[in-house]
């Protein structure tokens, strides 16, 4: 009886929820969609968005083994995607933008006639992603892996391999351009008057 | 409880944190008391709010069709999974 308790005792109180190994499709195949979000605006041309996915889907296939189990799957296949893209796609499709950080806008100020920032909300897609697309590709990566697909700062640390901190700062500035480039444009457009905010 | 206090700078760099509720209930506290008495930063942070909001709704395209069961076919293949 004693011996018995005892022997429960060493015992985990509980098993592990997970006990089978996660399979490629349970972890890679929901992420589908994001990835050709991704690719997508990377590559700036549907067809070259689908070959990109397939390539990475089949490449994260074949490493399925090496993929630690519990750790990020969507990043793990953001960092697969980015890699093929910049092996094969991007000298075909889209050179490589430098900034001209004297570009970037001031926010806008006390005189702005749409403090609300409302004329956002009346521009079309197209017109968003053109702004979006024309973003330095640095830039760009980090916008649409965060403020369009959600992922955490460090998820897109962890896929772009680069310091939390330069993903906070190229965010901060691809907001920025992106302001600036739709502002100009609801102005042009006349959602806005002409030269009320300072960006 | 401490008193912080912001200016335009501490402010403009913790648009995320605050939006991402990261700050603790005192510079929470500090943070939206600068955003109540300074019109600038308020503009800033309406306007980000709302660049973020139309991203978000942007370019909602899923994976086509064909390409997921060209995935899956790749997926029921044993060479392809390096079996």
């Amino acid at each position: 009886m004693a011996s018995g308790t005892r022997r429960a005792a060493c015992l985990p109180l509980r098993m592990p929820d997970t006990l089978a190994p996660a399979t490629f499709e349970d972890e890679a195949l929901p992420h589908l969609d994001t990835l050709y979000r991704v690719a997508l605006r990377l590559t700036g041309d549907p067809a070259a968005a689908e070959d990109l996915v397939q390539d990475t889907m089949l490449r994260a296939l074949r490493g399925w083994r090496s993929f630690r189990p519990g750790s990020n799957a969507r990043a793990w296949l953001v960092t697969i995607l980015r890699n093929q893209f910049i092996n094969g796609y991007r000298s075909q499709k889209r050179a490589p933008q430098s900034v001209d950080m004297e570009a970037i806008p001031e926010p806008a100020d006390l005189k702005d006639p749409d403090p609300e920032g409302r004329f956002f909300r009346e521009l079309v897609d197209e017109e968003v992603l053109a702004a979006v697309d024309a973003l330095p590709a640095d830039f760009r990566e980090v916008l649409v892996l965060s403020d369009m697909e959600g992922l955490p700062n460090a998820d897109v640390a962890e896929a772009l391999g680069i310091p939390i901190g330069t993903v906070k700062s190229r965010l901060f500035r691809a907001r920025r351009i992106l302001q600036g480039r739709l502002r100009r444009y609801a102005e042009e457009t006349g959602l806005l008057p002409s030269g009320g905010g300072t960006s | 409880m401490t008193m912080i206090s912001y200016d335009c700078q501490a402010v403009l760099e913790r648009l995320d944190a605050y939006r991402n509720g990261e700050l603790t209930p005192a510079e929470a506290q500090a943070f939206a008391a600068h955003l109540a008495a300074c019109q600038r930063c308020l503009c800033v942070e309406k306007h980000e709010q709302a660049l973020l909001e139309r991203l978000k709704a942007t370019c909602r395209d899923c994976c086509p069709e064909a390409l997921r069961q060209r995935i899956l076919t790749l997926c029921n293949d044993p060479e392809c999974r390096g079996e």
